[in-house]
């Protein structure tokens, strides 16, 4: 197949996001995404029709200007603001911002952040540069994709009770325990490299012995996702049924105040 | 291109309602959504939601939003949110973005139901 162009304007209002996405899914689908891509990238390009409308545009005065370029190979998406909207940025600080909200993977804080997750997941490559229209350019590449993806690397585990009536006391009263263990907390918290940092934990809970305490040092992490929260809610289920202790070491207020929304802080011990 | 997107409510029992989302549910939606739930989570006698997503097809970021804004909400007053009947595009995002660690989802609504051990007055 040559390749080939879509080009088209369309005025900045968020009401056109319908046929945006309705448009992609037809692209995505006839150059050979599996229909769960096509489903994510017609996300991803929602996503960016958002920013360019809500941020770098002004509402039915402007106008954003998209592309896609396609073959039988890859497919290429980009969008166009005129730079007229609330946020005026640069594409250097939004490339940053981008950056920072994909570090911090929280799933209490989503604004700017399904930008940052998705397009950096599920594209090959995504860009951001200024734009000839005077805004910012949003583009990614694609290579086509005829398998369905992989499901997501996180964990599914599901906190089915209600979040403040943990009944399951902590194990207060070991005294001297018969070995204690620490461990670190350190690395990324993003879905592709969590696995890494929880790793080294799920080894030494399933070794350890009746009786005895696991200090978990959170130092040098100073925020946990929703990922993160089932981790500790599966470690501390295991250690509470071999009757040892989980100790949470120099953990932040953050992290406290979130560990309290979803009941954990009245098991949990903290030091 | 005609919509056919669409939000309602319905009361299960006196403590528990159930919200049906319909069709592409996306920013446009947002007050629509905020505007129907607001006086269900003011109600004291409410112990739970359940969000209907077996006719939902598309939602956004912004829609993920409101549901952890929900489900913060209601956590923090000892009430209950499930989300019932999600397909494997909903399912994607909502993995992606880690609500399938902390929010409880059901395979089907009358699941959902059944968990929340509703009593439907015939």
């Amino acid at each position: 197949m040559e390749k080939q162009k879509i080009e088209f304007n369309l005025p900045a209002n968020l009401l056109f996001s319908g046929i945006t996405r309705c448009l992609a899914d037809e692209i995505f689908s006839y150059v050979g995404f599996t229909k769960e891509w096509s489903s994510r990238l017609k996300l991803v390009v929602d996503e960016l029709f958002m920013n360019a409308v809500r941020y770098g545009s002004t509402q039915d005065a402007s106008t954003v200007h998209i592309v896609f370029i396609y073959d039988d190979k890859e497919v290429e998406f980009r969008i166009d603001d005129d730079g007229t909207g609330s946020q005026k940025t640069t594409a250097e600080e939004l490339k940053a911002r981008i950056a920072k909200n994909s570090n911090h993977n929280d799933v209490t804080k989503t604004s700017g952040r399904g930008l940052a997750l998705i397009t950096q997941i599920w594209t090959d490559k995504f860009n951001v540069e200024k734009s000839p229209y005077g805004g910012i350019t949003l583009s990614f590449v694609k290579k086509i994709e005829k398998t369905p993806p992989p499901p997501p690397a996180i964990i599914q585990t599901v906190i089915t009770k209600p979040p403040t009536r943990s009944t399951q006391p902590a194990v207060q009263d070991i005294k001297e325990p018969v070995a204690t263990y620490n461990i670190s907390l350190e690395g990324d918290i993003d879905p592709l490299s969590i696995e890494k940092l929880a790793m080294p934990v799920f080894e030494q809970v399933s070794a350890m012995a009746e009786g005895s305490r696991l200090i978990l040092d959170f130092t040098n992490l100073q925020y946990i996702n929703s990922t993160v929260i089932g981790h500790l809610a599966a470690w501390y289920k295991e250690i509470h049924r071999k009757k040892c202790q989980l100790v949470l070491k120099n953990t932040s207020e953050q992290i406290r105040d979130v560990l309290d929304l979803v009941g954990l802080k009245k098991v949990l011990i903290f030091q | 291109m005609k919509n056919i997107s669409q939000i309602s409510q319905e009361a299960l029992g006196n403590d528990y309602y159930a919200i049906h989302l319909i069709g592409e549910i996306d920013i446009n939606y947002l007050p629509q959504l905020e505007t129907t739930l607001k006086p269900i989570t003011e109600m004291a006698q409410l112990k739970g939601i359940i969000l209907d997503c077996k006719k939902l097809v598309f939602i956004d970021s912004k829609i993920v939003g409101f549901i952890v804004y929900l489900y913060t909400k209601l956590s923090r007053s000892n009430q209950k949110l499930i989300i019932a009947e999600t397909n494997e595009t909903i399912n994607d995002i909502m993995t992606l973005v880690g609500l399938s660690t902390i929010i409880q989802f059901t395979p089907t609504f009358d699941e959902a139901v059944k968990q929340l051990n509703v009593y439907v007055t015939q």
